[in-house]
């Protein structure tokens, strides 16, 4: 019945432990499953007293001397009692861990590392100067993560670094991969021959996971930060960057990545990369860029518009082998992306017409905003590219609307979205319950970094939005983008799985996804010169 | 000379002088025997002034206690009526030069040590250490701890006299400057952990003891009573480093801390060239680790004039030289050593008697500088006790504080507003 | 001449200064990372700093 009770007790002879530690250990053995009571004490009279109190005083508690250590257990039965002395000894005898050391200032942590290569910097910005400063002083390389960094500090760090041959990857720059290992939110990307210098981080996340997943790999990728190819920086550290993959021997091919340079940088960069390198080039700036490519970059430089192009041509050029292989799983053909979401679109009422892509990553946004606009589909968004629309509310969608929720509105004191799915969760049944809405799509990015399960941490939404809209007698298009691989932590397949198990469509790259929603909500009636120009200018690269 | 080289100048002497003094225990006597300005209706207590009013839990608890000791009061409520009536002078013991852990409450009949420095001639003054658990220092006063304390007046005192007597016409008394030298190389930090310090005493007392020829029974209570109570000697610690911070207080310019206090409600502190000024702030709660059943919730703000001991370059200073400590107050081995190596950035010397065997007999970091706090924004930090916030609760366990930045920073625009330039 | 560290194909040795995260994902790719919890100079009025540095 209830009150039965058995009691053990061990004698440890001359083996001293502080009380505090004792104390502690009682503590934890009391915790444990079947164990009524514990005492884990020197062998002083008033330990055997207390001892006494608790029904413990056994024949070798009371031999123990004031240098024994004495364990008495009262335990429900013998094999909980058993397991609780055996705990006991365990703790004993396990060295006390104060947990990791965490060091108060760079000096002493550099005292503890002297060899360390690089560091990581996530202080707010107006800190990152000093900080930063202090670690290239001792030949450190910098992965800079602060945002909010001054214009001039950003320069002053950028041209001490440059002269001294070392990185300052960012401001602002959300991922790196070096050596094969994430720094800050990117990807388990293996390693192989291409080299990737990226300024847009997801950017950087979204090229390097499609490499992978065509079963090819990185040799490294630089994040520059998005300020890198703006006037006022000038591109120091892409090239500082090119000169590295130039003289890295695992670096086959360069790829860049980023929104389109300012056109004196654009020009600086070329010009130095004509010097500076001989491999071959891919410039993938996101969208048509007026180049006048320099003569020595002509016949090794390709040209892409698109996150997809950048990735396929990154392995076109390794690999035409595999090329061959993988372009039709990833560049699915419009015909058969169209016959693919017919079953969904032909459920669409038709007073459902628009698109509302809720977005984690910016990079993504301006991408899936530059296909809406070659499609000639009107677009409302907090980050809109010129000529189109800005949302007055970012908060409320009007029309077709393509949000980035990293933005700063949706991010002041709260963690970024591809860390909290809070808000984008309560949007998306905001736009459920807008009988005007026919297509909802979204990325969720995995890797380092990111939510352990974006997936999973939508799925109620999802199925409230569905719930929503059926009982409105509407079906929505859900489409979702999965960037990532499976060796991230949060593990490719499963992520998708979970998503087409609630019925999202998970299409292989951004820019399918976005020419996707625009097939659904206008029911596959687009326009076919555009659709040509995307297939033919966009989702290929043109090698020059 | 330009202002920088006079606290240059002012600063090198006061660190000289702390760690030239050479506290000696002399003697014991009641407090309003030893203690000059001492007066019947006189409470002194750790930390900044404190009123009624604003006390915290234990100080409270340690007051009514003190009173009903004294025989001014029978039961709590008539203690507290003393109090409010105003007819208790509460003052900090720092001001009388005398210093006393957690509540550190001294009465008129309550026997102290009397600390005397060879090198300068100052004299400082410690109350007794009780034992850990329930205990005055801590708010506690029933029957038991008052029973204590009266044992502690009517027989380990006048065993105690008796023996310094002894010490005192053999070789001036007991150097108690040597001994803290010796703990600190045998693993003690001379603040929260006391293991060596008390038994190297306790090697020094005993021929003396013997020599006053104290009556066995009593001599056997008092031996035992040193042997189960690892602080017997904190309190003895504290008054020797009071009386070195003493030696290098008052000297014009200096910018060197000479009081690091809390009183459960406030800290606060003395700069050297800023006199028996009061900078204060709210006492910060200590982060540590609590005995089974108590948790952060339960504990009071920092309180005690122990942190005296790292004001004169030992205890949580010299943390790298105690790693068992850590077993005490929670953190790491590797955190004692880097918390000593931390405290470097805002002293001004290394002390040249008290060496840490860990870090090459490197000297522990001495004379906290306000400038250096406020270059480097580090306030020092040190190892404590954690009181329950209710009276008479006791310990609940042990941790680490770092005392408020504003302290210094008041202490400095003070400095700028005295000195000018 | 520069001291800059060899970064490429050399065994990554990080200092993380800030966002704890950053550490702990590093850890768990096998990395050796120290973390720093980085604490700003204390915020002072001009007037105090320049005295400051007069007297420092």
């Amino acid at each position: 019945m209830g009150n039965e009770k058995v009691t053990g007790a061990l004698v440890e002879r001359n083996l001293m432990r502080d009380s505090l530690q004792l104390m502690k250990i009682s503590e934890e053995l009391k915790k444990l499953d079947g164990v009524i009571d514990a005492i884990v004490a020197m062998g002083t009279e008033t330990n055997k007293e207390i001892a006494k109190q608790l029904g413990l005083l056994l024949p070798e508690v009371e031999k123990a001397g004031d240098s024994d250590l004495f364990i008495a257990i009262a335990a429900k039965e013998e094999q909980s009692l058993k397991k609780a002395l055996e705990k006991a000894k365990e703790l004993l005898s396990a060295p006390i861990s104060g947990g990791e050391m965490e060091y108060v200032d760079i000096e002493s942590a550099l005292a503890a590392l002297p060899d360390a290569n690089l560091a990581i910097v996530s202080v707010p910005g107006e800190y990152a100067r000093d900080v930063t400063m202090k670690l290239l002083e001792k030949g450190i390389h910098v992965h800079l993560f602060s945002d909010h960094v001054p214009e001039e500090h950003e320069v002053e760090l950028k041209k001490y670094a440059f002269d001294r041959g070392l990185l300052v990857l960012g401001p602002g720059a959300g991922t790196s991969i070096i050596n094969g290992k994430a720094i800050a939110f990117a990807n388990a990307v293996r390693r192989g021959p291409i080299g990737i210098i990226a300024a847009a981080g997801t950017g950087l996340q979204e090229v390097s996971s499609l490499i992978h997943n065509m079963s090819l790999g990185v040799s490294h990728g630089l994040g520059v930060g998005g300020g890198d190819v703006k006037n006022y920086v000038g591109g120091i550290m892409t090239k500082l960057a090119l000169s590295y993959m130039e003289k890295d021997p695992s670096t086959k091919i360069i790829t860049m990545v980023s929104k389109p340079p300012q056109q004196e940088t654009l020009n600086s960069i070329l010009e130095y990369a004509e010097k500076n390198t001989t491999k071959r080039l891919v410039l993938g700036f996101m969208g048509k860029v007026e180049m006048d490519l320099p003569k020595g970059l002509k016949g090794r430089t390709s040209v892409a518009r698109t996150l997809h192009a950048t990735a396929l041509e990154s392995v076109r050029l390794v690999s035409p082998y595999i090329y061959e292989k993988v372009k039709d799983e990833y560049t699915i053909p419009f015909d058969k992306l169209n016959a693919m979401l017919k079953p969904k679109y032909e459920k669409l009422k038709s007073s459902q017409k628009y698109i509302r892509a809720l977005y984690t990553g910016g990079t993504l946004t301006s991408e899936s905003l530059m296909i809406f606009d070659l499609l000639g589909i009107e677009v409302y968004s907090n980050a809109p590219l010129k000529g189109q629309k800005k949302l007055e509310d970012p908060f409320k969608s009007v029309g077709n609307t393509v949000v980035d929720l990293g933005e700063e509105e949706f991010t002041a004191g709260r963690a970024h979205p591809m860390i909290d799915p809070t808000i984008r969760r309560l949007r998306l049944i905001e736009e459920a319950k807008d009988p005007e809405v026919a297509v909802i799509l979204m990325d969720f990015v995995l890797g380092y970094g990111s939510h352990p399960d974006p997936a999973g941490a939508h799925l109620d939404a999802i199925r409230e939005a569905k719930k929503i809209a059926e009982k409105d007698g509407r079906h929505l298009v859900i489409i979702g983008y999965v960037l990532g691989v499976e060796g991230d932590p949060q593990g490719f397949n499963e992520q998708k799985r979970k998503l087409e198990a609630e019925g999202v469509m998970v299409l292989p790259t951004n820019a399918i996804s976005a020419l996707a929603a625009a097939l659904s909500a206008l029911r596959g009636k687009l326009n076919d010169n555009r659709v040509r120009e995307i297939y033919e200018g966009y989702l290929k690269a043109s090698a020059e | 000379m330009s202002l920088k080289e006079q606290i240059e100048e002012a600063n090198k002497k006061a660190v000289e002088r702390m760690m030239e003094a050479e506290p000696y225990l002399v003697d014991t006597k009641l407090a309003k025997d030893a203690i000059p300005g001492f007066r019947e209706d006189m409470l002194l207590h750790a930390g900044p002034p404190i009123t009624w009013e604003r006390a915290s839990g234990p100080m409270k608890g340690a007051i009514i206690g003190a009173l009903i000791y004294e025989g001014k009061a029978s039961n709590e409520e008539e203690a507290i009526k003393l109090v409010e009536r105003g007819e208790v002078i509460l003052k900090p013991n720092h001001e009388v030069g005398s210093v006393g852990p957690m509540a550190g409450i001294v009465s008129a009949n309550m026997p102290v040590y009397i600390i005397e420095d060879k090198k300068f001639g100052i004299r400082a003054f410690g109350n007794y250490n009780e034992g850990i658990g329930k205990v005055l220092r801590y708010g506690a006063y029933d029957k038991e701890v008052l029973s204590r304390l009266k044992w502690m007046r009517d027989e380990l005192y006048p065993t105690m006299k008796a023996a310094l007597d002894e010490a005192r016409k053999d070789k001036g008394g007991i150097n108690f400057k040597a001994i803290i030298q010796q703990a600190l190389h045998m693993g003690d930090e001379c603040h929260n952990r006391y293991v060596a310090a008390t038994s190297k005493f306790m090697n020094e007392i005993a021929p003396y003891l013997v020599k006053a020829d104290v009556p066995k029974d009593a001599f056997n209570r008092v031996w035992d009573f040193m042997k189960n109570n690892n602080f017997f000697t904190l309190n003895i610690g504290m008054a020797s480093a009071k009386a070195m911070t003493l030696a290098a207080h008052n000297i014009k310019y200096s910018t060197i801390v000479t009081v690091l206090t809390r009183n459960g409600t406030d800290a606060g502190i003395w700069v050297s060239g800023l006199g028996n000024r009061w900078f204060t702030a709210p006492s910060p709660v200590p982060k540590g680790v609590f005995f089974p059943g108590f948790t952060q919730d339960d504990a009071n703000p920092d309180l005690g004039d122990s942190s005296i001991t790292e004001t004169a370059g030992f205890g949580g200073f010299a943390m790298a030289a105690a790693p068992a400590v850590v077993s005490w107050v929670g953190g790491s081995v590797e955190f004692a050593v880097e918390n000593t190596k931390n405290m470097y950035n805002i002293t001004y010397a290394k002390h040249k008697y008290f060496t840490i065997p860990y870090l090459s007999f490197q000297g522990t970091p001495t004379g906290v500088d306000i400038r250096l706090v406020l270059k480097t924004g580090i306030t020092p930090t040190i190892n404590t006790g954690i009181a329950h916030k209710k009276a008479g609760v006791g310990q609940v366990g042990a941790g680490i504080v770092k005392f408020p930045f504003e302290l210094f920073k008041d202490a400095f625009k003070a400095y700028v507003e005295t000195y000018g330039a | 001449m520069s001291n800059a560290r060899k970064l490429f194909d050399e065994d990554l040795k990080v200092i993380n200064v800030g966002l704890k995260i950053f550490y702990e994902d590093l850890k768990r790719q096998g990395v050796r990372v120290v973390q720093v919890n980085y604490q700003p100079p204390p915020k002072l009025e001009k007037e105090l700093k320049d005295k400051l540095s007069e007297l420092l």
